[in-house]
């Protein structure tokens, strides 16, 4: 044998023993808050470095690339938009101070604030607009987001290199830009708040290169040598920043690829100041702590889950049998995998989203109904008997320690009782994404979906449109195909009237749940906590970690301790500094 | 004193068969005595009252696991599996070690004549495998195999054996064995009982082979295998009879500590996420769930954590008695 050495392979289980003898040992009680220093006292303070960490990492500072989850937060706080979300995701002004809608909604004219200045210190213009939204769209552009803005008037000719400018976004004056549409749509604004089209610095050029330093007009502002790629990113306050007062920190800092219980504990210590990622354990201690329960909050919900059924393949090409698992799923058993953050949910839209109908029809668990439409499939399955059912195993694809790799079992037991056998396949996240996407490889897969803006067509236009089918990488998993349902959903993208557009998309949430190309199963909603020293930090409907009018406001214990860790690094510093001295002189 | 008596006497090798027997006891009755099913959720009683997985009971021996399944149920059936894996890759590993250590060892220092079938077979299985082909290159390899035990026909070279094998054998050992073993694991699209124990057969023979050489090294120079090549015996009569029964200890040594080491990587596998899909219990795959538990249900995390301690020193401490028992200088 060459795999472990016999002595290694002792310690190795010698050392699973320690871990979990130890484990059960304090790890379980949570240590008291820190407070703030003037709890009572709601005047914001200016100063201090705000700490932030995740278990991820981030690959690039570029709105016009944003290529992780977990970059938005930082291109959050550096570049400003000429649109932004407040806290309930309305679409606010910004660097703009105000638009006009104009040609029957197919021109947006925007105003610019006058003073408004980048990190650099030149002033935000119209021309900066115009040169922002063509580097991000341009051809050379990895901007994941740029379908989006493909509504603008001359965006395909642009994209393909064919003109040299985009005729949509014209400049009207110093500080007057409109965006022309070739038609109405309703989901411009949402998507021009998110952030591929932030303006950014003259020195960004006018076509997207990797070289480059991240400068816009956010209200921290990056510093050189401030980011160490899988370490940390430290930004510092921009005392440019268009809106008076703000921000009140002297600069935030996050570290990367920290592990979840590391996290918790450092949070504990105080050395962390928000927790955002969580074992499941401590989810649920901290949201039931009483002492806890004040500083933290869930996230309004961005994402649905579901199992999304291939309706061009055998069994789920026939709609009683894709009704018959939309009925089988007791949502209840999937929220207990997850209970602080999974909600049971049988929707296509998150509640959280504008627009979304409550009185809508969605699916729902009805064992009995279920086994009835496998009767009207033509598989008819006796539970008493297990006799019946589908006659073949199912493969199903999910990736490797996912939260589906759960949900994937309880969904083997679910549908094992109205006579669908799945057989689990676990795969690596690429090649399951890869499956998920091909036209003819998955029956059925875990799939689920991310709010990219607060908009009904976000969820529906992508997972259920026909034009959303591709042979590769296809967003419509379930390739999922539908006239009606293309004719409404265009029509809702092109209504303006709220009212008239809930209308629609409640007629398409009706078409989804009863045809169920996918089985709806639950909505995800993230915890946050801070410690009590974080003061102006409320949860936002689109972002995370919305920290621009937030504030530290820590003790004088807190303080020096800070100081005195600051002071030991700063001698530990000096001492290897000289140390290096001395061998250099040798 | 005997051998037998000696190994009886050892006390690790007591301390060792005590807790191998007990695991076997625990594999065979553990899934009939036990209160559930190990793949089915029991929502209702398996959730305390902050909904996390129930501890330790009278209803659940061993606590419940995060899908509310009784743990017990499932490390008695992960037994079962991590059993039946780490014997049946522990049979395929130490068969082909010591067939190639055998084969290295009795021809080092000479030249073989091997047919040229037999090489051209072999090269064809190495394209084959190259080009994803591995069934057609397996079953090339088995006819070259066969060839070269047969062949005695036809156009032959001569090949230095155990340059050749060896020199293989030390290329393959160069390859980080986890990274190995995870990536051959990633190229199935599903993995199960079958596909693991193969992946560990075919990836842990190498050392076996080293030290069964090293050993035929000597026997071949004994006497009686010195006269019965003089009498004229045939090399497969000679090797059967005569080398293997003498480097029988040292192999049977080496079995077990590899059963040890096969329940120790495919726990390994399945902690990585690299084993059995679910819901198959995996002592490996119990732990990985139990880590995220470890501050509120530790007994997920301690539960499969001492059931692979104990079966690995239990193996490791039998194979301690087999080598000090038939040790020569005792």
């Amino acid at each position: 044998m060459r795999s472990i050495p016999g002595s290694s392979a002792l310690l190795f289980a010698a050392f699973s023993g320690a871990l979990a003898a130890l484990s059960g040992c304090k790890a379980g009680d949570l240590a008291a808050p820190l407070p703030a220093a003037h709890a009572d006292d709601p005047a914001p303070r200016r100063g201090g470095i705000l700490r932030l960490s995740s278990f991820a990492d981030i690959r690039v500072i570029d709105p016009a690339n944003v290529a992780d989850g977990l970059v938005p937060e930082v291109n959050n706080v550096l570049f400003a938009g000429l649109v932004d979300y407040d806290e309930a995701g309305r679409v606010v002004p910004d660097l703009a101070e105000r638009w006009e809608v104009l040609d029957d909604g197919k021109r947006f004219r925007f105003v610019l604030r006058r003073g408004a200045r980048f990190h650099d210190g030149e002033e935000v213009t119209a021309d900066d607009v115009k040169r922002s939204v063509e580097r991000a769209l341009g051809p050379g552009a990895p901007n994941p987001y740029a379908s989006f803005y493909e509504s603008l008037v001359g965006f395909a000719a642009f994209q393909s290199g064919k003109e040299d400018a985009l005729r949509g976004v014209t400049v009207e004056g110093r500080y007057v830009v409109d965006f022309r549409l070739s038609e109405r749509d309703a989901t411009f604004l949402p998507v021009l708040a998110l952030q591929p089209l932030r303006p950014v610095c003259r020195s960004a050029g006018r076509r997207y290169s990797d070289a480059w330093t991240p400068c816009g007009a956010g209200p921290f502002r990056f510093v050189e040598g401030g980011t160490e790629h899988g370490r940390h990113v430290s930004v510092v306050r921009h005392e440019g920043y268009h809106k008076p007062g703000l921000p009140h920190l002297d600069g935030i800092t996050w570290t990367f690829l920290v592990n979840l219980a590391t996290e918790r504990f450092k949070f504990e210590r105080g050395d962390i100041d928000v927790l955002h990622d969580f074992l499941q354990a401590d989810v649920t201690r901290l949201v039931r702590d009483p002492r806890w329960r004040p500083f933290g909050a869930f996230d309004v919900e961005r994402q649905i889950g579901g199992e999304s059924m291939n309706t061009e393949i055998p069994p789920f090409d026939n709609v009683e049998i894709r009704r018959a698992v939309a009925a089988a799923i007791d949502r209840e058993h999937y929220r207990l995998v997850r209970p602080a953050n999974i909600r049971p949910f049988g929707s296509p839209v998150p509640p959280a989203v504008p627009g979304y109908d409550p009185a809508a029809p969605v699916q729902r668990f009805d064992p009995a109904a279920a086994l009835e439409h496998m009767r009207k499939a033509g598989y008819p399955y006796d539970p008493a008997t297990r006799t019946g059912g589908w006659p073949h195993p199912i493969p199903y694809y999910v990736y490797r320690t996912g939260l589906a790799e759960y949900t994937a079992q309880i969904l083997v037991q679910e549908l094992a009782r109205i006579g669908l056998r799945l057989e689990i396949h676990v795969v690596n996240y690429p090649t399951y994404i890869a499956f998920t996407g091909r036209r003819g490889k998955a029956p059925i897969t875990s799939y689920g979906w991310q709010q990219d803006y607060p908009h009904p067509h976000d969820f529906f236009d992508p997972l259920f449109h026909s034009h959303s089918i591709a042979e590769e990488s296809s967003n419509n998993t379930a390739f999922y195909r539908n006239p009606d349902l293309d004719d409404l959903l265009d029509r809702a993208k092109r209504e303006l009237d709220p009212a008239a557009q809930k209308v629609l998309y409640a007629e398409a949430q009706r078409i989804v749940c009863d045809e169920a190309p996918w089985a709806f199963t639950h909505t995800f909603r993230f915890y946050d906590v801070h410690q009590p020293y974080v003061r102006g930090y409320r949860p936002h409907a689109v972002w995370t970690h919305r920290v621009q009018e937030s504030w530290l406001d820590r003790t004088g214990a807190d303080g020096p301790r800070a100081l005195l860790d600051h002071g030991r690094r700063e001698a530990l510093g000096a001492l290897l500094g000289s140390a290096r001295d001395a061998r250099g002189r040798r | 004193m005997t051998r037998r008596a000696r190994l009886l006497r050892h006390r690790g090798f007591q301390i060792g068969a005590l807790l191998v027997l007990a695991l076997v006891l625990f594999a065979v009755l553990g899934p009939i005595v036990a209160t559930h099913d190990p793949l089915e959720s029991d929502f209702v009683r398996g959730l305390d009252a902050e909904e996390m997985p129930v501890g330790p009971s009278r209803l659940f021996w061993l606590g419940a696991d995060r899908l509310c399944r009784d743990q017990f149920a499932r490390l008695a059936t992960g037994a079962r599996v991590s059993l039946v894996i780490a014997l049946l890759a522990t049979l395929l590993s130490t068969t082909l070690g010591a067939a190639v250590g055998i084969a290295a060892g009795y021809t080092e220092g000479e030249r073989v004549r091997v047919p040229v079938t037999s090489i051209a077979l072999t090269a064809g299985a190495i394209a084959l495998l190259a080009a994803g082909r591995p069934r057609l290159a397996a079953s090339a390899l088995g006819a070259a195999a066969l060839g070269l035990a047969l062949g005695r026909r036809g156009p032959s070279l001569p090949v230095d054996l155990d340059a050749l094998l060896m020199r293989g054998v030390d290329v393959l050992l160069a390859f980080p064995f986890l990274l190995l073993v995870m990536a051959v694991g990633a190229a199935f699209e599903s993995t199960s009982v079958v596909t693991i124990l193969v992946i560990l057969g075919l990836t842990s023979w190498l050392g076996t082979a080293r030290i069964v050489r090293s050993k035929v090294l000597s026997v071949r120079r004994l006497e009686f295998v010195v006269a019965a090549r003089a009498l004229g015996q045939t090399t497969p009569r000679i090797l059967l009879l005569h080398v293997l029964p003498n480097v029988a200890g040292p192999i049977a040594v080496i079995a077990s500590v590899s059963v040890a080491q096969m329940i120790l990587s495919e726990s390994v596998l399945a902690y990585l996420g690299a084993g059995l899909a679910p819901p198959t219990p995996s002592w490996g795959k119990m732990l990985f769930e139990g880590q995220d538990f470890f501050t509120g249900a530790p007994w997920m995390l301690w539960a499969p954590a001492a059931f692979i301690l104990a079966s690995v020193l239990g193996f490791n401490l039998v194979g301690e008695g087999l080598r000090d028992a038939l040790d020569p200088r005792e």
